[in-house]
């Protein structure tokens, strides 16, 4: 590649990556409003995604449950494996919009960070991704009456090591369940399994994320260490390939706490709903457990098995 | 070139002959067919109630009238339509599902370029619609959707406002084909969807109901006016539509209908086309169906629960395919085809 052309191509990285400066941030806010959401975009990316998730592509989609969802609007609480890349995330979306359409747009609660970031900002939030946060939350449920989903349990989720992955971890954050009772709308537990073979997390790798002081850093808690393709033993959350697998779904039964909205939920109300989420996303996960091959079973019926 | 011309002369006389052969077997099949024979019927009912057989010149001309296929029905006129039975809370009742006899035209179809509304992809082009087609007075009601299928897709409670009668909701463009497929098995029409290499279309020249094409769509939404909403000006005369509280659509037909008699083309549920998405085509075009696009299909009228914006006549949508969520369908079916 000739230099001119390299560093061109460098200075795009280095732009793509660069923050969102605060005059930037004050004109144009991304993920803020389900506004931000462009069907085009939206629809560029279902197709972009269809070779990936279809029953051909090397991540076929199974779901189970989609059909039975309450009307709008809902809280999606979902388990989240895969890694840096959340493969799981992409596939949810892609199953939503495959089986709801356009016409039921979901919104996903992303990081503060990624709306700090130039070239993952305005494209996310395009997608329909929304500022994780209680305000943003309320407004798009109560107001709008849009599905919103949470991955409550973040990155320390997302690198749950392999021996975990039938087991939900929230890392104790409930405030999936203050929202959904503040907005009053039901929760649907969505449990997922897939991802997790696309990479495999040997440790989370908390302590070394304190020791190191990354958690204060990029408010991450996780410094996992995995099995990844092409790298192999690989330290820290480093982009890699998914290993193609068969990645499945299921929407649980809604729960819902009795006479909501409440305009300030009690501790105890919002402990109630979270662990009955958590009981009825294990159920789903349990299921998981058994219809989700073994790595020694995918190896001998292939991976997508 | 000059020794070559007794042989394009030769080629030329061959084609003629070849395209007169297709008048002459021209419409095909099921229905079609049973159209031209009424047809030979009336002839043949008037060449026995004339008793001069000499057969002048303006006799042979009557003949080839009389024996010209002719659309079986008249434009605007209501065809009775399949019958099913529903039960609204006061027991079964028998209903019919009623057509709409559409005799196509030229008209023009999308947004002018000076409409607020206007967007790229919607313009204004103008199209031409050849055959004779029927379509739905009404959205598919669940009644007869769950007679057919044997199961009701739509959420329904009847507290909130869903009866046997309101539009089958959740159902996908694949599932709006096979039960239009399903239909055509039963009352004996031939089948109008057509799978080649995994290439989903269908054959307007068969006689099976389908989906309408975007097109078809349109036109009868249009009625031959210059409204915003299909039938008025006035939203609230003709649509539901902005209900943001409502869970459910409204059972069909309470609305007033277009200047044809068509109900719901604006708001209630959004309704299957056939056509695969893409920006309009702006070059005056005949019959079309739509871009290639197996990803991503057409589908019009807007929802109750959605803005009232999103119900204009002209306004167009799309979504996958294999979605189902506030999207019903509305039955076509062509009955009569122009000789070509």
């Amino acid at each position: 590649m000739p230099t001119s052309r390299r560093s061109a191509a460098l200075a795009r990285a280095l732009k793509f990556l660069s923050p969102v400066d605060a005059d930037e941030e004050r004109d144009r806010a991304w993920g803020q409003s389900i506004d931000d959401l462009d069907r085009p975009s939206l629809m560029r990316m279902i197709s972009r995604m269809d070779p990936l998730f279809n029953e051909r592509g090397p991540y076929p989609i199974e779901v189970v449950g989609l059909d039975s969802l309450p009307p709008p609007p809902t809280l999606l609480v979902s388990n989240h494996s895969g890694g840096l890349l959340i493969p799981d995330a992409w596939g949810l979306g892609w199953a939503w919009y495959r089986g709801m359409g356009l016409d039921r747009p979901l919104h996903g609660m992303a990081h503060e960070l990624m709306f700090k970031v130039r070239g993952t900002g305005e494209p996310m939030a395009k997608l329909g991704a929304l500022r994780a946060g209680p305000k943003v939350g309320i407004e798009a449920l109560r107001d709008w009456k849009r599905d919103i989903a949470v991955m409550p349990g973040g990155d320390r989720d997302v690198f749950r090591p392999y021996r975990d992955r039938f087991q939900v971890s929230f890392a104790g954050r409930k405030g999936y369940a203050k929202l959904a009772l503040k907005a009053g709308v039901p929760i649907v537990p969505v449990a997922h399994s897939g991802a997790h073979a696309t990479l495999i997390v040997l440790a989370r790798g908390a302590r070394i994320a304190r020791i190191t002081g990354i958690n204060r850093a990029v408010s991450a808690e996780s410094f996992p260490i995995s099995l990844t393709f092409p790298w192999g033993l690989t330290l820290g959350p480093i982009p890699n390939v998914p290993v193609p697998a068969r990645f499945r779904y299921r929407f649980g039964q809604a729960v819902q706490l009795e006479d909501v909205p409440i305009a300030e939920p009690s501790q105890a109300q919002i402990d109630e709903l979270d662990r009955r989420v958590r009981a009825a996303m294990q159920a789903q996960l349990d299921l998981l457990r058994v219809e989700t091959p073994g790595m020694l079973e995918r190896l001998r019926y292939g991976l997508r098995s | 070139m000059n020794q070559l011309r007794p042989l394009l002369g030769a080629l030329a006389v061959i084609a003629a002959l070849l395209t007169a052969g297709c008048d002459l077997c021209w419409p095909r099949g099921g229905e079609l067919a049973r159209c031209l024979s009424d047809d030979d019927d009336a002839a043949d009912d008037d060449d026995s109630g004339d008793d001069d057989d000499s057969g002048d010149d303006d006799d042979a001309a009557d003949d080839d009238d009389a024996t010209a296929p002719r659309p079986p029905c008249e434009h605007g006129e209501i065809v009775p339509g399949i019958p099913f039975t529903s039960d609204i809370g006061d027991g079964p009742q028998a209903e019919t599902y009623d057509f709409v006899c559409v005799h196509g035209d030229s008209f023009f179809m999308g947004y002018d370029n000076d409409d607020p509304a206007w967007e790229e992809g919607s313009e204004r082009h103008e199209v031409t619609l050849t055959r004779v087609y029927l379509l739905g007075q009404w959205e598919v009601p669940q009644a007869l959707w769950t007679e057919i299928i044997g199961s009701n897709p739509s959420e329904c409670f009847e507290p909130e406002g869903c009866t046997d009668l309101s539009p089958v909701n959740r159902v996908s463009w694949q599932a709006s084909r096979d039960f239009a497929d399903a239909l055509s098995a039963l009352e004996g029409f031939q089948r109008a969807s057509t799978d080649l290499g995994g290439i989903q279309s269908q054959d307007l020249d068969r006689d099976g109901y389908r989906l309408p094409t975007e097109a078809e769509w349109e036109f009868a939404a249009q009625a031959g006016q210059e409204t915003v909403y299909s039938g008025s000006n006035d939203v609230d005369e003709v649509a539901w539509c902005d209900a943001f509280t409502d869970v459910y659509p409204k059972p069909v037909g309470l609305k007033d209908a277009n200047a044809w008699g068509f109900h719901d083309m604006s708001g209630n549920i959004n309704e299957w086309c056939f056509d695969g998405w893409g920006p309009y085509d702006l070059e005056p075009q005949t019959d079309p169906i739509g871009a290639s696009n197996q990803n991503f299909r057409v589908r019009r009228g807007g929802t109750f629960d959605y803005q009232c914006d999103l119900t204009r006549v002209r306004e167009r949508s799309f979504d996958t395919p294999t979605s189902g969520y506030n999207k019903g369908l509305r039955l076509a079916r062509t009955v009569f085809v122009p000789t070509k």
